[in-house]
C-alpha cells in the first residue's frame, strides 16, 4: 500500500517529465499543447488553489498536460497583463476575481477588462462579518448597537483599497448605519491572523480563509451578504434574513485573451465547465469554503458586467477612480 | 580624520555625489508619484510618503557630507595627474563588462523575437567564444569550443525550464 | 502525550521502507531543485505539488516536507559555489560561503552550511516540539508596533553587518529602504516612483535584485582585466571537514538556531528577517568581524543554522493558529487544502497524531538531507572546476532565468541587470552592497507595521512604549546605538589614565 505510494510518486514525476515532450509531437487538433493557466496571485492562495484544482480536472479531461504559473505582482495587474498580452490560442488563460475591476478602474497602467474574454464562471464569494470571540457579541444587533454606542470600540481588518475585503468594508457598515474603522492588511492571511492575535475584533472577509477557524469557534460570523445561507455555515443567518438587504460578492472566474477562434474557445469553455463540475473539483471547493455557481461564457459576461456597475460608485465615492479613468 | 571609505578622499568624493544623485532622482520620481495620490489615508496614517521623504533626506544629507568630505580631503592631497592614458586604459578595462550588460539587455527581447533556447545559444555561444579569445586569442579549436558549449547550455534551459518545468518563457 | 504520539509516529515510519524511500526521493529533488540557481524553495514546492495528487494527504505532506527541508539546504549550494542565492534565506550564506569557496575550501563551505542546516533544523523542531504552546503565546503578542520594533532592530543591526564606516553602511540601509518603496503602497492605492510604468508598479521583487547584486554583479567585476592575467581556478582541496573543526562551533550554531526559531515562529517575519538579524549578531559579537565577508566559518554557520531553524519556528503559527508563517509554509498549507485538509486549530486539536507526523516527516526530511547532502558534496564541489569562461556564460544565463522565473515576468530580468550593475558600481566606489538587502527585506515590514501601528493609536507614537515587547525591543536597539559610544569613550578614557600610568613606570623604577 505504501510501496504503491512511492510508485506513484515515481510514475507521477515520469509523466509530468514526458507529457510536454510526447504532446508536443502531435500538431493536430486543439489542445495539443499545455495548457496554462495564469494565477495572478503567490503559490498557496485561494485563487492558487483553484487554478490548480481545476487544472487537475481540465488535464484528464482534455488529455494534456496543464501547467500553472503564478504571474505576481503590482496588486494582480501584472499577472491581469500577461493574460490580456497572450496569444489568443487557448493555450493561456487565467483565475480573474474583484481586484482585476477595481484595478482597472484605480490604476490608469492596469489592463483595461475589454481585453479579457471570460470563458466560465466558477463561484461567488459572498462577503461577510467576522467578529473575535472574545468580544462576546454574538447577533448582529448587538454588533451595531456596540458599534453605534462607540465607533472605535471594535476595529475593522480588511484588505488596502480597491481588495475585495475593502469593498465589503465600504458597503456593509453604510447599509448597517455604522461608521467603522478600516484597518488595512496586505491580503487575507494576514488579516485573519490579525483577528486571531486581537490586533482587530472585525473583519470582514470573505468565508474561505475564515472558515477553519468559524468552525472551531474562534471567531463569529455574524451575517453573509448572499441571497441565501453559505453552505458550509448553515446557522449563519444571510443579512437580507437579519432586516438589511446587502447582497455584495467577490467571484472567480476563468478568462482568456480576446480573439481566440471561435472552435477553439467552445471546447475550451465545454472542457472549463466539465472540470468546474466535475466531483473531484467540487468537493475540494466545497470544502474550502468556496460557492460554485459554474457557468458559460455568456453568463461571466454578464456578471462580469453587473459587478463593473456595482464596484465602480463604490470606488468613486471613495474618491479612489484614476482621474483618467473617471466616467463623464 | 581619514575619509570614511577605504581611506580614499577620491571614493568618499564619488560616494557622496552617488548619494546626492540618487535623492535627487528618487526626489523627482516621489513628486510625480505624490501628484497621482488622490490623498486617501486613515487618520493618524503619517501616509504613503513619510518615511520615503524621511529616507531621501537622510541620503541627500549624507550625500552632502560625503562630498563635502571627500572634497576636503582630496584638495589637500597631493595632486597626482591622471594621464589620458590611464584613462584610456581604464575604458579598456571596463569594455568586456559594459559589452556583457548591453546585451544582457537585449535579451528579453532577443527571448521574445527567437525563442528562449535560441537566445540563449546565441549569447552563451558569443560570449564563451569572446572570453576564449581574450584568454588564448582566435582559433578555429575556440570557435568549436564555443559552439558546443554554448547549444549544450541552450539545449539544457529548452529541455530544464521549458519542457520539464514547462516556465512560460517565450518559445 | 504528543511525544509518545511522536515516537509512534517515528517507529511506524523508521520501518517503512516505502516510506523512507519517499523521503530520500523528495530529499534529492529538494536538493538538486534547490540547488539550481533560479528556483526557489517555494518554487520547488509548487512544481511538485501535481505530483501529491494522487497521494494520500499525509503521504503528500511528508513528500513536500522532505523537498522543501531538503530544497533549503540546496539554495545554499548554489549560492556558495556561485554566488547565486536563490533564496531570501541564503542572502547571508553567500557572503561568506562565496569567498571561502573561491579560496579552495568549497567543501569545508559546503560541510558547514548543511552541519550547521542539520543542526538548525533539529533545535527549531525540538523547540517546535517542546515549546510550541509557549512560542505560539509569545507569536501572538507580536502586533503591528511589535512587527515594526523588530524591522527596527534589524535596520540598527544591518550598521553591524558590514566592513568599513557605520554611517555608510546606514545610508546603503536607506537606498534599500528606499527600493523597498517602489511600486503599489501595501496601505494604500498609492503608487511610489512608479512614473505609472507598470514595470516599476510591479516593485522590485528581493530575488532579481539580489542575483544580480550578487551574482551579476560578481561576473562584471571579474570580467574587468579578464585575460590580461591567467584567472586561476580554486583548488578543490580536502572536501571533508573535522568533526571537531565543526563542533568547536557549537556556540553560533546555536544561538543561530534560537534566533532562527524565534524569528521564524512571528507571522510574517519570515526566515529573511531570521538570517539577517542571526548574521549581523554574530558579526557583532565575533572577536574578529573585520575578517567577515572574506570567508569566516561563522558568517557562514550562523545564518544557515537559522535559515534552517526558522522552519521549525514558521510551523509554529501554523499549528497553533492555522495560519501560515510565511510564503513557503503558505504554500504548504494550499499543498494541504488540495487535499481536502484546512489547516487550522480543529486539524491539529482534534488530531494530534497529524501533528506528530508532521513534526516525525521534518525530523526524517533532516536527517535525509543531511546523508544524500554529504553524499552530494564530492560532486557539487567539482563545479568550481569550470573554466571560468564558461562559468560566467551559465551563471549569466541562470541569472536572467531565474529572475524572469520567480514571478514569470521579463520585467524581473530589467532589474536583475540594473542590479547587477549597481553591484559592479558599489563595488567599484567601495560602498558595501549588504546593507541594501537589510533595507529591502526589512524596509517593507517597517513601513507598513509602523503607519498601521499610528492608524491604532491614532497618530499617538506611545503605542511604541506603552508596549512591553516593542518597548523592550526599542530599548535594546538605543543600547547597541548608545554602547559602542559609551564603549568607545570609556576607551579613551582608560587609555589616557592607562596612558599617564604608563609614563609613571619608568618613574617608580629610576634605579635601572
Amino acid at each position: 500500500m505504501k510501496r504503491r505510494q512511492l510508485f506513484a510518486t515515481v510514475t507521477g514525476l515520469m509523466t509530468l517529465a514526458s507529457l510536454p515532450m510526447t504532446s508536443a509531437l502531435a500538431q493536430d487538433a486543439y489542445p495539443s499543447e499545455p495548457i496554462h493557466i495564469t494565477v495572478v496571485w503567490p503559490a498557496g492562495g485561494g485563487h492558487d488553489l483553484v487554478g490548480r484544482l481545476i487544472g487537475h480536472e481540465l488535464s484528464e479531461i482534455m488529455d494534456t498536460a496543464v501547467v500553472v504559473d503564478n504571474v505576481t505582482g503590482a496588486g494582480g495587474s501584472t499577472g491581469i497583463r500577461h493574460i490580456a498580452e497572450a496569444d489568443p490560442d487557448g493555450y493561456t488563460i487565467g483565475v480573474m476575481g474583484l481586484h482585476a475591476v477595481s484595478q482597472s478602474f484605480m490604476n490608469p497602467a492596469a489592463p483595461k477588462l475589454d481585453g479579457l474574454d471570460p470563458i466560465a464562471y466558477i463561484s461567488d464569494e459572498p462577503g461577510a462579518i467576522e467578529v473575535s470571540v472574545d468580544m462576546g457579541i454574538d447577533t448582529l444587533d448587538d454588533y451595531i448597537a456596540a458599534m453605534k454606542s462607540d465607533p472605535m470600540s471594535l476595529m475593522n481588518g480588511n484588505d488596502p483599497q480597491g481588495g475585495n475585503s475593502f469593498i465589503f468594508a465600504s458597503v456593509i457598515p453604510d447599509a448597517l448605519g455604522v461608521n467603522m474603522m478600516k484597518l488595512p492588511y496586505p491580503g487575507h492571511a494576514p488579516t485573519v491572523t490579525a483577528l486571531l492575535t486581537g490586533e482587530v475584533q472585525t473583519a470582514t472577509l470573505p468565508i474561505p480563509p475564515i472558515l477553519e477557524h468559524a468552525k472551531a469557534g474562534k471567531v463569529k460570523v455574524l451575517g453573509v451578504a448572499a441571497e441565501q445561507r453559505h453552505p458550509q455555515l448553515p446557522d449563519v443567518p444571510t443579512f437580507k434574513e437579519q432586516g438589511y438587504d446587502i447582497v455584495v460578492n467577490d467571484f472567480v472566474m476563468l478568462v482568456a485573451p480576446v480573439g481566440i477562434p471561435q472552435d477553439v474557445r467552445a471546447k475550451l469553455e465545454e472542457g472549463l465547465l466539465k472540470a468546474i463540475k466535475s466531483a473531484g473539483f467540487t468537493s475540494a471547493a466545497a470544502e474550502n469554503g468556496m460557492v460554485l455557481r459554474p457557468g458559460g461564457a455568456d453568463m461571466a459576461a454578464e456578471e462580469l458586467a453587473k459587478q463593473v456597475e456595482l464596484v465602480y460608485p463604490i470606488l468613486e465615492q471613495a474618491d479612489l477612480v484614476a482621474e483618467e479613468l473617471k466616467r463623464k | 580624520m581619514t575619509p570614511p571609505i577605504e581611506g580614499s578622499a577620491r571614493k568618499t568624493f564619488a560616494a557622496g555625489l552617488f548619494f546626492l544623485l540618487l535623492a535627487g532622482a528618487g526626489w523627482l520620481l516621489l513628486r510625480h508619484s505624490i501628484t497621482l495620490f488622490s490623498g486617501n489615508q486613515m487618520p493618524g496614517d503619517p501616509g504613503p510618503f513619510f518615511l520615503s521623504q524621511l529616507c531621501l533626506t537622510i541620503l541627500a544629507l549624507a550625500g552632502v557630507l560625503l562630498l563635502v568630505f571627500g572634497g576636503w580631503s582630496w584638495a589637500r592631497e597631493t595632486r597626482t595627474h591622471r594621464h589620458t592614458e590611464a584613462m584610456v586604459n581604464t575604458v579598456r578595462e571596463w569594455s568586456l563588462s559594459a559589452g556583457f550588460v548591453l546585451t544582457l539587455l537585449a535579451m528579453p527581447a532577443a527571448m521574445r523575437l527567437l525563442g528562449t533556447p535560441a537566445a540563449v545559444a546565441l549569447f552563451s555561444i558569443g560570449w564563451i567564444y569572446v572570453l576564449l579569445v581574450s584568454i588564448s586569442g582566435h582559433s578555429w579549436r575556440n570557435l568549436i569550443e564555443a559552439t558546443a558549449f554554448g547549444a549544450a547550455t541552450a539545449v539544457f534551459i529548452h529541455l530544464f525550464f521549458v519542457r520539464l518545468l514547462t516556465l512560460p518563457l517565450p518559445v | 502525550m504528543l511525544l509518545e504520539s511522536f515516537f509512534t509516529v517515528l517507529a511506524d515510519f523508521a520501518t517503512s521502507p516505502a516510506m523512507l524511500g519517499l523521503v530520500g526521493l523528495g530529499a534529492i529533488l529538494g536538493l538538486v531543485l534547490g540547488a539550481i540557481p533560479g528556483i526557489s524553495s517555494t518554487m520547488a514546492l509548487a512544481i511538485l505539488m501535481p505530483v501529491t495528487f494522487t497521494m494520500e494527504p499525509g503521504v503528500a505532506i511528508l513528500f513536500l516536507i522532505s523537498v522543501f527541508m531538503s530544497s533549503v539546504y540546496g539554495g545554499s549550494i548554489s549560492a556558495i559555489l556561485m554566488k547565486l542565492p536563490g533564496t531570501p534565506a541564503s542572502i547571508f550564506t553567500q557572503i561568506d560561503g562565496y569567498p571561502m569557496a573561491q579560496s579552495g575550501r568549497a567543501g569545508h563551505a559546503l560541510n558547514y552550511a548543511l552541519v550547521a542546516s542539520t543542526v538548525g533544523g533539529m533545535v527549531g523542531l525540538a523547540l517546535l516540539v517542546v515549546l510550541a504552546p509557549v512560542l505560539a503565546d509569545f507569536a501572538t503578542n507580536f502586533r503591528s508596533p511589535e512587527f515594526a520594533a523588530v524591522a527596527l532592530f534589524g535596520i540598527v543591526m544591518l550598521s553591524f553587518a558590514s566592513n568599513g564606516s557605520t554611517l555608510v553602511a546606514s545610508v546603503v540601509g536607506f537606498v534599500g529602504i528606499l527600493l523597498g518603496m517602489v511600486g503599489f503602497d501595501a496601505l494604500t492605492d498609492a503608487q511610489r516612483m512608479t512614473m505609472n510604468q507598470p514595470m516599476l508598479q510591479s516593485g522590485l521583487n528581493l530575488i532579481p535584485v539580489i542575483i544580480g547584486l550578487f551574482g551579476l554583479g560578481e561576473i562584471l567585476q571579474n570580467l574587468v582585466r579578464f585575460g590580461d592575467a591567467p584567472t586561476a581556478r580554486p583548488a578543490i582541496g580536502k572536501v571533508m571537514l573535522p568533526i571537531a573543526e565543526l563542533a568547536r562551533r557549537w556556540k553560533v550554531m546555536l544561538r543561530g538556531s534560537v534566533i532562527g526559531t524565534f524569528i521564524g515562529a512571528i507571522p510574517a517575519a519570515g526566515s529573511a528577517v531570521a538570517v539577517s538579524i542571526a548574521y549581523a549578531q554574530e558579526r557583532r559579537l565575533s572577536k574578529e568581524p573585520e575578517t567577515f565577508g572574506t570567508g569566516h566559518p561563522d558568517g557562514l554557520v550562523a545564518p544557515e543554522a537559522a535559515n534552517s531553524a526558522s522552519v521549525g519556528g514558521s510551523l509554529i503559527p501554523l499549528i497553533a493558529l492555522g495560519v501560515p508563517g510565511d510564503t513557503i509554509t503558505a504554500v504548504l498549507m494550499g499543498a494541504l487544502m488540495v487535499h481536502g485538509l484546512t489547516p487550522g486549530p480543529l486539524l491539529f486539536a482534534n488530531d494530534p497524531t497529524f501533528v506528530s507526523w508532521i513534526y516525525v516527516s521534518v525530523l526524517l526530511a533532516l536527517v535525509a538531507t543531511l546523508v544524500l547532502g554529504l553524499g552530494m558534496i564530492r560532486a557539487a564541489v567539482l563545479v568550481t572546476r569550470i573554466p571560468p569562461q564558461l562559468m560566467y556564460v551559465f551563471i549569466a544565463v541562470f541569472c536572467v532565468i531565474g529572475a524572469f522565473a520567480i514571478r514569470n515576468d521579463m520585467n524581473d530580468v530589467y532589474v536583475m541587470i540594473a542590479f547587477g550593475v549597481v553591484g559592479f558600481v558599489f563595488s567599484r566606489i567601495g560602498l558595501p552592497v549588504t546593507p541594501l538587502a537589510f533595507g529591502l527585506i526589512l524596509g517593507p515590514i517597517l513601513e507598513e507595521n509602523l503607519r498601521r501601528s499610528l492608524m491604532i493609536s491614532q497618530g499617538s507614537w506611545k503605542i511604541f512604549i506603552d508596549r512591553p515587547i516593542s518597548a523592550t525591543l526599542l530599548g535594546v536597539c538605543v543600547l547597541l546605538v548608545a554602547l559602542p559610544l559609551i564603549t568607545a569613550l570609556l576607551h579613551r578614557l582608560q587609555g589616557s589614565l592607562a596612558g599617564k600610568k604608563s609614563e609613571n613606570i619608568p618613574k617608580n623604577y629610576p634605579g635601572e
